[in-house]
């Protein structure tokens, strides 16, 4: 997904591809990208940018397969993807409308990446920090709950890793969202893993935007409280398990509002 | 498309939901790969074009993944998309794996309390509204009923919608595919106990814009029907008892 400007189809807008998303090549890296996978992400950019809006049709499938220059067949093929999305609605003899945002599936990769690729205004980042500390520190207790020595070791594995020096900012986040996923696969609840992953694969360009091994301090802070949330599983200690969390999760959206600030928070 | 005299094509919708129910009631395990294009289409008579778009909607809610010269492969569980209500429905098509119904409702007492108390600031008049005759038809039909279930799964809709948060929105249709379910679930193995107070008591706090009584609240009503899905689990063997819903 991350190369999706390069080789598409003429006439599509630039703005799309707002900034490439590495974490993604590192998934995607042995599949070049179908036609299909290309309209599909620039379509459900639109739709998620607004410019086709909630309850109104898509343009009409002629338009669609005049503008991309691809089969009928790949055409639909895009819609039924889009449509699994939850982005629009198929109806006999009516089109495919788009569907209203609380349908939207923000739990789906492709959608979390193509929102993210748009931007991350304040109202993105408020509503992610609080599915974040509803759902990993709940994780965090069932993971003191549950967990084996076998997941002691892969989350010690992971602080390790996030406490190496000579990290890129991305190569950190990505350390940092390893770990957040070992958290949610040690809670034993599939449904927080799924999650977990989805979250993960999409966030790992934005949270590099706000890294903590630009300073060596903070750099061992965040470190520090990401080892207290291991030792409270560790001990079984649902509670500290929880708080400590909650401990992560507030010292980053600090960072990340403050860089935004230094920034000039740009939408 | 290929039509052939008395060979109804179906529609890609069922074709996906039977492949998706044959993937997730384990009939094709993860990592089994799925016929070709042809050899399935044909066994299914459906054409090409409707096999693939099954196909494609499959892999959007990430049972499938296809690879050029490799075929189609069903994916781990891990990569599913348990919360699609689509994915739910496919897997609750056969009979419902215990440690599934417990992670959903595991997940509802984690997300749902504290999405009330964000209700509970943000609710507007108009979600008040729909909340309010939602567990008005509730009390009238009762969960037995059809139409019950649909305004027990609106109550909750509303509510995290509520929060104008799209990621507690989107757990919204998965849960509320799941609380459909689970419900349905629940009344074939045993009489349901009276779910309107508890949901009046979530409605008010929310009205009154009590975010701490609307989140304890909350608990207390997901508490509540875990128990009960438990607890018709272990009572399903001696089933027989009248199933008189509550009115």
């Amino acid at each position: 997904m991350a190369d999706i400007g390069e080789r598409v189809a003429p006439a599509k807008p630039r703005e799309a591809i707002a900034r490439p998303v590495p974490r993604l090549s590192r998934l995607a890296v042995d599949r070049a990208l179908s036609s299909h996978d290309q309209i599909a992400a620039i379509l459900g950019t639109e739709i998620l940018r607004g410019v086709h809006r909630p309850g109104d049709n898509m343009p009409p499938e002629p338009d669609l397969i005049a503008r991309f220059q691809v089969s009928r067949t790949v055409m639909r093929e895009v819609m039924k993807t889009l449509a699994a999305k939850g982005l629009v609605v198929s109806k006999t003899r009516i089109g495919t409308r788009v569907r209203e945002p609380v349908h939207w599936n923000y739990f789906d990769v492709d959608v979390l990446v193509w929102r993210v690729r748009i931007g991350l205004d304040d109202d993105f980042m408020r509503s992610l920090t609080e599915v974040r500390r509803a759902l990993e520190p709940a994780a965090a207790a069932l993971a003191a709950q549950r967990r084996t020595a076998t997941d002691i070791v892969h989350l010690r594995e992971h602080v390790r890793e996030m406490g190496q020096p000579g990290h890129s900012r991305q190569s950190f986040a990505e350390a940092d969202l390893d770990f957040h996923l070992a958290i949610a696969i040690a809670s034993g609840n599939p449904l927080l893993r799924s999650i977990a992953s989805v979250i993960e694969a999409g966030l790992a360009a934005p949270f590099s935007h706000s890294s903590p091994i630009d300073d060596a301090d903070d750099h061992e802070i965040t470190v520090n409280s990401h080892a207290a949330i291991v030792d409270a599983i560790e001990a079984r200690d649902e509670q500290a398990a929880a708080a400590a969390m909650l401990k992560v999760i507030d010292i980053g959206v600090r960072r990340i509002a403050s860089s935004r600030k230094k920034r000039g928070s740009k939408r | 498309m290929a039509t052939g005299t008395g060979k109804r094509l179906r529609l890609h919708g069922t074709i996906a939901h039977d492949l998706g129910t044959l993937i997730a009631s384990g009939h094709f395990k993860p990592g089994a790969l799925l016929d070709n294009e042809v050899e399935a289409s044909d066994r299914l008579k459906v054409s090409r074009t409707a096999y693939r778009e099954a196909v494609r909607i499959l892999s959007a809610k990430g049972l499938v993944e296809a690879r050029p010269k490799v075929g189609t492969r069903v994916s781990p569980v891990h990569r599913w998309h348990l919360l699609d209500p689509d994915v739910l429905a496919w897997i609750f098509a056969g009979e419902p794996d215990v440690q599934l119904i417990k992670a959903l409702f595991e997940l509802r007492r984690i997300v749902e309390p504290p999405a009330a108390a964000i209700a509970a600031v943000r609710r507007t008049t108009a979600a008040l509204k729909t909340m309010e005759r939602a567990l008005e038809v509730m009390a009238h039909y009762s969960l037995a009923n059809e139409v019950g279930r649909t305004a027990d799964q609106e109550f909750h809709a509303t509510l995290l919608g509520s929060t104008g948060n799209p990621f507690l929105q989107s757990l919204t249709s998965g849960i509320a595919a799941a609380i459909a379910r689970t419900t349905i679930f629940i009344h074939q193995h045993r009489p349901l106990r009276d779910p309107m107070p508890e949901h009046i008591r979530v409605y008010e706090a929310v009205r009154d814009q009590k975010p701490q009584r609307a989140q304890q609240a909350m608990a207390r009503l997901v508490e509540h029907a875990l128990r009960d899905a438990t607890e018709a689990r272990q009572g399903k063997r001696r089933r027989g008892a009248a199933a008189q819903p509550p009115g």
